[in-house]
């Protein structure tokens, strides 16, 4: 039996203020969140749109997909706690302003990845952090270095 | 000063990814519009000579940086 704790809450919460819908939705859970870390998870779902066509003869998870799952997961639900938006009804666009990146290892089609991000700094709204994105074998993936910034609407 | 402003090229170099924008540089060049660097890389430039001169900017200083001029006089006027 699984008891909700306010560590549940707090993660549920968060995902719940994510402004995306569910074909560009890309945390399933929070495992963990303080002002300075965060890590999270997501399941690739092998009926994703992209697997069609990326690539035709063999279909493995886009970078620019994991890009986004690393920014969904490392940065924007950090953003959200960082800023107490969970605890808000306000409407933002969180915006990739700067990105560097550096791939190892592909991700295949419906694979579980994990999503560290540990903040470098969050001043003036914007978020800079190291994202490094592992495989089921807890190998290294992806690391990429990202600056993100809130358009509040 | 001079030090200054060749301490503030290096680092801005770092940031524009498009190298051409150097071709009309002057004093006045505005850091968004002209070497094309955007809002958030002023973070890091701010951090960058934050450590370099070891001072503190504040976020309303930081926020008031335009253009290449207005750094140079912020940094003078806190290390002298």
């Amino acid at each position: 039996m699984h008891i909700e704790t306010n560590q549940d809450y707090l993660f549920s919460s968060i995902i719940s203020k994510l402004p995306y819908g569910k074909d560009f939705l890309f945390v399933d859970e929070i495992q963990y969140i303080d002002k300075d870390k965060i890590v999270g998870t997501y399941k690739f779902k092998s009926s994703a749109y992209f697997y069609n066509s990326h690539f035709l003869h063999k279909p493995i998870t886009p970078g620019v997909i994991l890009i986004e799952a690393m920014g969904q997961i490392g940065m924007v639900s950090h953003l959200i706690f960082l800023n107490d938006l969970h605890l808000s009804n306000k409407n933002f666009m969180p915006l990739f302003s700067n990105l560097e990146s550096s791939f190892y290892k592909i991700v295949e089609r419906g694979e579980k990845i994990k999503v560290i991000g540990d903040k470098i700094y969050f001043r003036n709204n914007v978020l800079k952090s190291e994202i490094k994105l592992y495989n089921k074998l807890e190998e290294l993936c992806v690391v990429c270095k990202a600056q993100l910034s809130l358009k509040y609407e | 000063m001079e030090n200054i402003k060749t301490n503030l090229i290096n680092i801005l170099k770092k940031y524009t990814l498009a190298k051409d924008v150097w071709k009309n540089f002057n004093e006045n060049s505005s850091i968004i519009s002209d070497l094309k660097i955007n809002s958030a890389r002023i973070v890091d430039i701010v951090i960058d000579l934050e450590e370099k001169y070891d001072i503190e900017i504040t976020d309303e200083e930081l926020e008031k940086l335009t253009c290449f001029k207005d750094i140079v006089k912020l940094i003078d006027s806190k290390i002298n």
